[in-house]
This record gives structure tokens, C-alpha cells and sequence, in this order.
């Protein structure tokens, strides 16, 4: 198994996830009685094989409890309760980790996540806690007694330099454009996308490697983008979302306001948008689409760095409104529209210039009948006059 | 009979058309010699470019000209297919009566994207046996160079004061309006020596009196005119972005304005705002850097966000 063979064998073969490391081996090396770490992040993103690597480097053994084992009361205790309140002699250091806490659950586990928050409180080991999601409410308790620690979800091109360095390794002659494709597939999950590279490697046809996910949503997005400030998350920010850039614009127009509190903040992300929009007319003018990856620049890197501090907590994003507003617009405005077009085609000129120079001078005259027949309104529109 | 001013007292022959004498000149032995190149007038609005088109039309072909004569609008015409189309029907068909030729005229040309007009160029070269295109445009900058070299080009001046005065006294003279000497000087500032404009706010202004003075122009004008833009600006600079965006847009839709139009709005504005000057002279900078990009960009609304924005800070 390559997703084996292949895991880190310490820190500097780990690839992103950067500060992550240095936190962890700060954590691991100046280790104060009573805290914990708890390492969230979506599957296959390295949590484990981070502190497998720490591990490793730093010469700790690990005592290791995952998913698979049965986690109630008794058995945490019986396992790792007295290993963790005794300091061994003779054998070397010890982290003690527990893997995927979010599969704790009601029955099996019943008093397990207590229990462990009991512990943390008595451990003489640093203890690190995995899990995909610290927001559900089972690990409340739990993640009060810890520090939070985010193993970012890595971007497809850090993926990619992973399956080109094992590719590379295994002396395998593989398209850049493939490993890409690869990449985008796994969507984040090294692990998938190791295996996807291996069963490739043993004759499979691309077509038949799975997809892990569905593609991502503009929310995810747009979320790397406003609330974060790392570049290398947000130059890919879009790559993934089935979404053409004008549209992005439009949700980003919409939802900047929401998130940039911050007045200059603000007026720069705008900037940059207005930016875009401009290479968006010079490409619509010359079709010239090599200035599209300048406005993927303005609207990823551009938008996010506008910021001076991150964003944080939850902001509900929505779509343009722009559009339903303009859409209702001309169906209010549909009856002064067909007047000014009329009005337009009788005085010689577009409808634009009508509703900018004559329709709001002439709709009071064209209250006549006379005059109204003669540029061709019907009765509904004199009405409409009249009102 | 009622009428729309601009239509009754659109100028009928070469002669009566104001502040161009050159182009009328050599437009005008074009006519006379019952043949001409493609033309293309470019200019502000409402000096006198459709005007002449149609008296070249009526010069050309008389009582027929209703017949050999097409009228288009690049901005009205969605896409240059419809204009195609358009044109296609119309050239195929012979003249009526004994003309060498029919015209087309295509206003607002400078609306067409880049591609449209070379689009456009080849439907000049394919019908350039029966037809003649007179083009209209602001600015023949806008035109792509294929076309310009295949058109006689006439620039249209600015109509001055005088030539608004005199328009403005042809008009009192057939209304039996009297126009107070101050109301002159109002109705040349407020139309910028657009024609159109003089004719439409002066029938507008007669509907009330006919005795006409500045206020009474200044009036109508500024009840033509949306008066919110002070209230956003000033929204805007209290820091709340998302109100004053919403209500620049409902404003925009419910006038039916322009991208231009509000940005005038907001220059002249930005001096009537309670803050520093110096934050006004950023704000007029950013103002005009804004113009400059909604002409080169492709979302109007998106440019004025991004001008509103700077109000924020």
C-alpha cells in the first residue's frame, strides 16, 4: 500500500499543514500538565500521520487508541489510565493519541468523552485528540479542555506535488495534466489520492477512479477567501466550483459587504474587483482570455488580502440579489419601457436617451391623447401616464 | 395638432442646422451629386447628427425616402445578428424609384463590442453595390480602424450658447412662449448644448406657463432629475455600504439611469458632503479613475460599488 509506504517520516516530509507542525512539536517538547490538543480536519488530510511523524522525529512512542477500539469508561481506563499517570523509568518518552474522536458515539462509548476530559486533566503526556468535526455537540465538553488545532484541507496543488514526488519515487511517467486531474479528484484527501495513483499505476483506466466528492460549492469558497489570508489556499479558491467567473463576481459583490467590517478593507476588496471587471471588458472587447487568470488573481489573492486581520466566526453568505432586482425591475418598468421604445422609434433615437432626456420632460405632455395617438401609445399606456 | 417639440421643430433643410457648416457643406454636394461614400458622423448628443442623416434621406430620395431609408440603433438592436438581419432584408430588395442606392443608418455604433463591428464591416463590403451606411457615434475612438478607413468621417462640434439661443427663440416664436433673459443662461447650463434636451424641457416648462424664467427651468429639471444621490453619498460615509448600494441601485432602475449618469451625479456631489476637503479631492480622484474604468470594464453598477466603497472610509 503506497499510503503506507509513503507517510511522512517526519516533519519535513509532511507536505502544507506548516504551522500546524510547529505548534504541535512546541506542544509536544514544552508539555504543561492538564492541556490537550485536538487536531480537526476533513478525513485523509494527514492528521494521524502528523503525529506519527512527531512521533518518530522526536524518538516518543505512541500509545495509540482509535476508532476501532471500544471506548467506553472501563476500557479507556484499563488501557491508558495508568500508563498515562505514571512517568516509565527506562522506556522513552510517550504521546498518547486518540484517533477520530467523533466516532464516539451514544452506546459503546457511553462516559467516553468524560472520561477523557478527565484524563487530559491528569495526563503526564501530551495527549492529541483527531477528529473531522469540532463542532458537534457530543464533543463540547471535550473541546473546552483543549486547543484547537485546524489541519487545513490542503489545496489540489499541494495534492499534486505529494502524487508527483511518489510518482517520481516510483519511477512512473505520469502527465502533469493527469496528476492534476488526480489532485482535483481527491479533493483534498492524500490518502485517496495516493491510492487513485497506485490502482492508476496497476492499469486502471482514469476514467474509472472516483471522484471523492462532489465538486466544492461557491461557499467554501468564498469562505478561504473572506475570512482567511492564506495565499496558497486562496489561489486555488476557485478551481474547484463549477461556477463561471462573472458569477463568482456577483457573489462575491454581494457578500464582501457582509464579512469586510472594516471600512478599508472593504474599499480595497472592491478595488480589486473593479479591477477584475475591467480585464473582464478588455476581455469581452479583444477576447483576449489570457487576462482571465489576472481576474482569478484579483478575486482570490486580491480580495483576500485586501484585509488587514482575518474575519472570524460565521457569516451567512447568500447570492446576488442584483439580478432578482434587475429581473423585477423590468417586469415593474416593462409598461415605461415599451413607451420610451416608441417614444424612441418617433423621435429618431434609442430608448436609452429617451428615459435619460425625453421621457421625463414629455410624460406629463403625453398625458394628451392627441399626442400619445400620434407617437403610437395605446390607451393602457396613456392610463399608465395618467397615474 | 400636438407634437413633440423635438420632432416639429427638428431642422428640415441643410441650412437650417446649427454650428456645422463645413460638414453641411460638403455633406450637402454629396446629395447634389446623387452620390456619396459611407459616412460617419461622430459627436456629443443632440448637435445634429441623426437630424442630418434624415435630411440627407429626404434630400436623396424625396417622397420615396421613407422606402430607401433605414433606421437602426445599435443600443435598441439586440446584437449585431438583428442588424444583419435587418439590413440583409432591407438591401435585397430593389430602390424604389430610379436610385443608384439606399442608406442605412446605424446610430450609437460606439455600443457595439469590438467583434460586432467587424462583423458589421463585412455586411458594409457585401451590400456596398446598393447601400450606404451613414454610422453615428460618440466617439469615433470607439470605432474599430477598418471601418473609419472605409467612411468619410465628420467630427460634429459642441452646439455654443448662441446656437441654443437662437434655437430656443425659433421655438418661443412658434409657441408664443416668452423666455425671460436669465432662463437662457439656465437652459444652456442645464442641457449642455444638447438640442434635444432644450427642446423636450422647454415643451416640458410650457405645459406649466408660458411665461418662462430660470426657475422655472431649474424646476422641471430637478424634478426630472433623481435627487437622492446627497442622501446615499452621505449614507455611504456613515459607514452603513449595504444601504446605500441597495438604494443606489433601486434608484438607477427606477430612473432607468446610466452608469455615466450617476457618476456625473456623484462628481458634482461629492463637494456638497460634510467632511474634510482633502478626503473630497481623494474622492473626486477615485471619481474620475472609476469613469475611466466603467469605460473600459463591463458592470457599471460593480465600478460605482467600488467609488461608493471609497465613501466608507
Amino acid at each position: 500500500m503506497w499510503s503506507e509506504k509513503y507517510k511522512p517520516k517526519n516533519s519535513g516530509e509532511i507536505f502544507g499543514a506548516g504551522q500546524v507542525v510547529e505548534r504541535l512539536k512546541d506542544f509536544i517538547v514544552k508539555y504543561k500538565k492538564g492541556t490537550a490538543i485536538m487536531l480537526c480536519g476533513k478525513s485523509g488530510v494527514g492528521k494521524t500521520c502528523l503525529v506519527h511523524a512527531l512521533a518518530k522525529e522526536l524518538g516518543l512512542e505512541i500509545l495509540e487508541i482509535n476508532a476501532s477500539d471500544v471506548r467506553n469508561k472501563e476500557q479507556i481506563n484499563s488501557v491508558v489510565g495508568n500508563s498515562m499517570r505514571q512517568m516509565s523509568l527506562f522506556s522513552k518518552g510517550k504521546v498518547i493519541l486518540v484517533d477520530e474522536i467523533d466516532g464516539l458515539s451514544g452506546m459503546e462509548d457511553r462516559g467516553g468523552a468524560s472520561e477523557l476530559a478527565g484524563l487530559i486533566k491528569g495526563s503526564c503526556f501530551p495527549m492529541i485528540l483527531t477528529a473531522n468535526d469540532p463542532y458537534q455537540t457530543k464533543l463540547k465538553d471535550l473541546k473546552s479542555k483543549c486547543e484547537i488545532l485546524e489541519v487545513k484541507t490542503p489545496s489540489y496543488l499541494t495534492v499534486k506535488n505529494l502524487l508527483k514526488h511518489v510518482s517520481d519515487k516510483e519511477g512512473l511517467r505520469i502527465s502533469d495534466d493527469l496528476l492534476k486531474d488526480l489532485a482535483l479528484r481527491a479533493d483534498g484527501d492524500f490518502r485517496t489520492a495516493i491510492i487513485s495513483l497506485q490502482s492508476l499505476a496497476a492499469g486502471a483506466e482514469i476514467s474509472n477512479i472516483d471522484q471523492k466528492e462532489t465538486r466544492g460549492n461557491i461557499m467554501d469558497s468564498l469562505r478561504l477567501v473572506l475570512k482567511g489570508k492564506n495565499t496558497e489556499n486562496v489561489l486555488g479558491a476557485y478551481d474547484n466550483i463549477d461556477m463561471d467567473y462573472g458569477d463568482v463576481m456577483l457573489w462575491l459583490e454581494e457578500n464582501i459587504p457582509k464579512e469586510y467590517k472594516n471600512a478599508e478593507d472593504l474599499a480595497q476588496a472592491f478595488e480589486m474587483l473593479s479591477r477584475a471587471d475591467v480585464f473582464n471588458g478588455r476581455i469581452s472587447r479583444w477576447q483576449y482570455w489570457r487576462f482571465l487568470a489576472y481576474i482569478y488573481d484579483y478575486l482570490g489573492a486580491g480580495v483576500a488580502l485586501a484585509k488587514k486581520e482575518k474575519y472570524q466566526g460565521f457569516t451567512a453568505y447568500g447570492p446576488s440579489r442584483r439580478i432578482l432586482k434587475l429581473w423585477q425591475a423590468k417586469m415593474r418598468h416593462a409598461k415605461r419601457d415599451s413607451i420610451a421604445l416608441k417614444i424612441a422609434s418617433y423621435t429618431h433615437c434609442s430608448k436609452k436617451r429617451v428615459l435619460q432626456d425625453s421621457y421625463p420632460y414629455l410624460k406629463n405632455a403625453l398625458t394628451n391623447s392627441d399626442l400619445a395617438l400620434e407617437v403610437g401609445l395605446d390607451q393602457d399606456e396613456i392610463n399608465f401616464l395618467k397615474q | 395638432m400636438m407634437e413633440i417639440w423635438t420632432e416639429k421643430y427638428r431642422p428640415k433643410e441643410f441650412e437650417d442646422i446649427a454650428g456645422q457648416e463645413d460638414i453641411i457643406k460638403r455633406v450637402s454636394s454629396f446629395v447634389k451629386s446623387k452620390n456619396m461614400p459611407h459616412l460617419m458622423f461622430s459627436g456629443p448628443a443632440g448637435v445634429g447628427k441623426t437630424t442630418l442623416s434624415l435630411i440627407v434621406a429626404k434630400k436623396l430620395f424625396g417622397e420615396e425616402w421613407n422606402s430607401n431609408f433605414l433606421e437602426l440603433n445599435a443600443s435598441d438592436e439586440r446584437g449585431i445578428d438583428v442588424v444583419r438581419n435587418k439590413v440583409k432584408d432591407f438591401a435585397r430588395t430593389k430602390t424604389m424609384g430610379n436610385y443608384p442606392f439606399k442608406v442605412i443608418y446605424l446610430d450609437e455604433c460606439d455600443s457595439l463590442t469590438k467583434e460586432a463591428q467587424q462583423a458589421l464591416r463585412r455586411t458594409m463590403e457585401n451590400y456596398v453595390n446598393s447601400c450606404r451606411f451613414i454610422l453615428s457615434c460618440n466617439y469615433s475612438s470607439k470605432i474599430i480602424d477598418p471601418i473609419q478607413s472605409r467612411c468619410a468621417i465628420f467630427r460634429f462640434k459642441p452646439l455654443e450658447k448662441k446656437h441654443i439661443v437662437k434655437q430656443v427663440e425659433n421655438i418661443a416664436k412658434g409657441e408664443g412662449l416668452t423666455i425671460n433673459s436669465d432662463a437662457y443662461d439656465a437652459i444652456y447650463a442645464v442641457t449642455e448644448g444638447d438640442a434635444r434636451r432644450v427642446a423636450n424641457i422647454l415643451q416640458d416648462c410650457a405645459s406649466m406657463t408660458k411665461d418662462i424664467s430660470a426657475e422655472t427651468i431649474y424646476e422641471k429639471v430637478a424634478a426630472a432629475r433623481p435627487q437622492e444621490v446627497n442622501k446615499i453619498l452621505t449614507i455611504a460615509v456613515s459607514g452603513d455600504f449595504i444601504k446605500s448600494r441597495d438604494m443606489l441601485l433601486d434608484m438607477m432602475l427606477r430612473y432607468g439611469l446610466s452608469g455615466l449618469d450617476v457618476i456625473k451625479q456623484i462628481h458634482k456631489e461629492i463637494w456638497n458632503l460634510k467632511i474634510e476637503d482633502s478626503k473630497k479631492v481623494k474622492l473626486l480622484d477615485k471619481c474620475g479613475e472609476i469613469e475611466f474604468r466603467m469605460v473600459e470594464g463591463s458592470d457599471e453598477f460593480l465600478q460605482l460599488e467600488a467609488l461608493l466603497a471609497n465613501f466608507t472610509i
